[in-house]
Formats: C-alpha cells, structure tokens, sequence
C-alpha cells in the first residue's frame, strides 16, 4: 500500500504528465504544506513525469500539445516549489542547462519556444532569451547562466547569416570552449553548422531534443 | 453532415468567391510558389527565377483548376525584402484575380505590402499572414498600404490545441480591424503530426461562432511526419489526400495545399470531398451549390 508522501508524489507526476497545471499547482503546495521535502518532489514527481512524457514523445505516443502542456505545468509546479527548495538551501538537479534565442533581425517566435517548450519538457533548465537577440546578449547569458549548450534559432536566409557572426563573437569573448552550440531554424543545413563551427544542427524541435541528450551524454 | 447555424459570410476577394455553408462553394486552393529552396528560384536574394518554368506551373495549376471547379489563389512566398516586387510583379501579371503575400519575416512582409501599394495592387493582395504577435510597424505597414484582405492566424504557442487556437481569435480580429483588414480568411494553424484531425474541429467552430471564411494548412501536418518517419511515395499522396478531406468534411473553405507542384492530387482530393460534401448538403438541407463549376458537377465526368 502506498503511503500518504507517495501517493501524493504520485498524483503530482499524473498531473504534470497530462499537462494539468491547476492540479499542480494545488498539489505542489500541499507538498509543501505537509512537509514533503520539495526537491524530492521536484525530482520524483514533476522531472520524472516530464522525462517519461519525453520517451512516449520520441516513440510517436505523445505529441507536441502534450509536451508543451506538460512543460507548462511542470513550470506552475516549480514557481512553488523552488521558492521552498531555496528557503532549505537546495538546488533542482536538472538534465542540463540551455541558453536559446532567436538571432539578431529575426523575430520569428515559433520554433523556438516550441523547442524551449521541449527541453524543458524533457527536463532541462532552459533560459529562454527571446526573438531578436544580439551576439553580445548571448555572450552575457554564457557569463551569467554558465549554460551547458547555446541554442540559436534564424528563419531567414538573411539572419541565419547571424549565426556565424554570433560564435565569432563568442570565440572572441574567449567562450567557445565553455559552452556547445547549436542551431536551427527553417534556413540552416548540417552543412551550414559545420561550415559556421557549431556543434550541431537539429531540422525540427524533435531532432533538437534529441540532439541536446546526445550532446549533454 | 451538418450545416452551421450561424450565417456564414461569403467574400469576394477580386473575384474569387470563398465562404458559405457546406455544399455552397467549392474548396479555394492555396498552393505556394518561390518558397525556399524552390528549384525555380535561381537567387532567392535578387528574386532570380526561372519565368518559363513558373509560368508552366501557374499554367498546370490553372489547368486542373478550371477542370475540377475549385478556385485558385497563389501564395507568392518570398524570404528577402527586394525580391518581393520582382515576384510580385510576375505573379500579378500571369495570374487573373487575388494572390498572397508571403514572407518569411515581418520585415519581408512589410517590404511586399510597401510593394504592392506603391504599384496600385493592394485590391489583389491577401495579406498571409496576421498572427497575435504580429508587431505595430507590420500593423502599420498594412494599413498604409490599404489591404482589405488578410489571413489570421490563429497560433497559440502555450497552448496550441482547439481550445487555444480560439482564444486567439478575439485578439487576432482586433488586429486585423487596426489593420484596417475587411476580408477576413482564419487558417486555423497546423504545427503537429497528428493536427488535422483537431483543426478540423477548431475550423468548425470558428465558423460556428465566427462565420468567417476558415481552412489551414494541412499539408504541414503530412511534410513533418514524411520527415519523422519514411513514408512510401504511395501512402504520402494518401496521407495528404487523407489530410486535405478532413477538414473539408468539417467545413474548411480554403486549403493551403504546399508546394504548387501539388496541385494534380491536391486538387483531386479536395474536388471529391467537395463532391462528397455538396450531394450531403443538396440531400439533407436542399442547400444547392451556388456556382455551375462545382466539383459535384465535373469531377464524377
């Protein structure tokens, strides 16, 4: 028989996994309310839920709208969460950390926040820099996140060029070495991320998942 | 079948008639041309592209157009700002009626409505597309342009199902009204696999509520999954035949159907559920097509 902690844990896991962020959020303080240890829960429960949504993804049994749903839960169940986690002086073990941004003169949104929507949905931390982000803000973001991979995201023949102009200035800023880079976006090829030095090319928000897994391996 | 009980809006876009109830008008066919990577285009930067074989395209498409009755509009998709106009002009000069302007950024979309202004063809042009995020210079760029026709997009990237596809709406038909739009197409946005199955669904109730011209883009949905998993050439042409009747069993009026070179089975799929569509209606509401050039009429010849 499971105890009250499991059960509870759980119910949290079932939640995040069908995207229901209201009950998260209601179960989330109820953890913390009867003093489940919030990292615990955090780990058990929402990490280990998005992980096994993330495998039925890649087996063609969950689709993107379970994903995103599931990663905005697990964002609800976390904003309760970490606050807790903090206040005990612990930190969320997640997958890998990823800075990502549309480049510089492209404000094309979509891809990117799908593919933000997906790693964190697959349990990595994402910092998400937004549409139009210039080299020297990608450079700041190395600085201040120490991310373990840089995701970088153009729509057009015109603002892929971006790209390369963005490792440059990294390389410049002494940074190549920290981080893994990696980019997308309809325009780009393999070919052309090896030509610009990145360290990987992903064709869709699928590939881009599977990519940050073999690269963080 | 069913009819809607909200009356549906029929538009007349520079003579092509799109709207209506199940069964009255035939399926509107949006093919693109000069997308990226198109072998036609020689320089997608200057706008280069081999003429002759864009005018054998436009040509086939009119062909199996006039065979099957649905009409046409072409989607003139463009990625850099100065080659809107080269294609533009081509696109206007071969083709009789509406066409969209498609760019892949803003930026480009702007230069194309700037474009189309300046040479006196802001009647012809369906602005593809509008979205929640579309900024206040592209708002701008339309209205000065005077477009009275566009295509909102009903995209909710927090929660792309049926659901928030309509919470998108009341947004979008607030920009389009700043926008100063009065020719209002919803493309119900496909950005999944499986998605024609719940666009179909969202394309029914937006005209439910709304009553406005819907369709989408379900070809999207066939490309990704040919790129996930190989598909035999075979079960592709079925899969987007599948794909196209869906949502024109649900009441779409118009089909972004891809690549133009599409069109011989794109058409085809789309007459027959027209077909299919227009008998149920003509036998359950006597609701009669409204045009002599129906599928219903030509395609079982």
């Amino acid at each position: 028989m499971l105890s009250g902690k499991e059960e509870l844990l759980n119910k949290l896991k079932e939640a995040a996994v069908n995207g229901d962020a209201d009950e998260v959020t209601k179960l989330s303080k109820k953890v913390i309310e009867i003093g489940i240890d919030p990292l615990e829960a955090v780990e058990k429960a929402l990490i280990t839920g998005v992980l096994e949504l993330g495998e039925k993804w890649i087996n063609g049994e969950a689709f993107i709208v379970d994903m995103i749903a599931a990663a905005e839960a697990m964002k609800a169940g976390l904003s309760i969460l970490k606050e807790e986690i903090v206040k005990r002086g612990g930190s969320i073990k997640y997958r890998g950390k990823i800075v990502i941004g549309t480049v510089e003169g492209d404000i094309h949104d979509i891809g990117k926040s799908i593919v933000a929507s997906l790693l964190e949905a697959a349990g990595y931390e994402v910092i998400d820099l937004g549409v139009d982000v210039p080299a020297q803000k990608f450079i700041e973001a190395i600085k201040q996140y120490n991310p373990d991979i840089i995701g970088m995201s153009a729509l057009m023949t015109t603002t892929m060029l971006k790209q390369r102009e963005i490792i440059e200035a990294i390389k410049q800023a002494n940074l190549r070495d920290k981080v893994k880079i990696i980019v997308g976006g309809a325009p780009t090829t393999e070919d052309w991320a090896k030509e610009i030095g990145a360290d990987g090319w992903a064709p869709d928000a699928a590939s881009a998942v599977e990519l940050v897994k073999k690269l963080l391996k | 079948m069913f009819k809607f009980s909200r009356e549906q809006k029929i538009l007349d876009i520079a003579g092509v008639k799109i709207g209506g109830q199940p069964g009255q008008l035939p399926t509107v066919m949006i093919g693109s041309i000069f997308y990226h990577k198109h072998k036609i285009v020689i320089d997608e930067k200057t706008g280069e592209f081999n003429e002759k074989k864009a005018e054998e395209l436009l040509m086939k498409e009119k062909e199996i157009s006039e065979k099957t009755g649905n009409p046409r509009i072409v989607d003139v998709c463009c990625s850099w700002p100065q080659a809107f106009g080269k294609m533009i002009d081509f696109i206007a000069r071969k083709v009789d009626g509406p066409f969209c302007i498609d760019g892949a950024t803003a930026e480009v979309r702007i230069a194309g409505a700037k474009y189309v202004r300046e040479v006196g063809l802001s009647d012809r042009v369906i602005y593809n597309s509008i979205t929640p995020h579309t900024r206040e210079d592209e708002i701008t760029a339309i209205r000065d342009a005077k477009i009275k026709s566009a295509i909102l997009l009903t995209l909710n990237t927090r929660n792309p199902t049926i659901t928030g596809r309509i919470q998108v709406m009341d947004e979008l038909l607030a920009i389009a009204q700043k926008a100063g739009i009065e020719n209002i197409l919803v493309d119900v946005c496909v950005i999944d696999i499986p998605d024609p199955g719940p666009i179909s669904k969202t394309i029914y109730l937006v005209k439910e509520k709304y009553g406005l011209p819907t369709g989408a883009g379900v070809h999207n949905a066939v490309v990704m999954w040919k790129k996930k998993r190989a598909l035999t050439p075979e079960n592709y042409m079925l899969a987007e035949g599948v794909a196209n009747a869906i949502p024109i069993a649900l009441g779409a009026n118009f089909i972004l159907y891809g690549p133009i070179e599409y069109a011989p089975t794109a058409y085809f799929s789309c007459a027959l559920a027209d077909a299919y569509v227009a008998y149920n209606a003509r036998q359950e509401y006597g609701i009669k097509p409204l045009t002599n050039n129906h599928p219903l009429y030509r395609i079982f010849k």
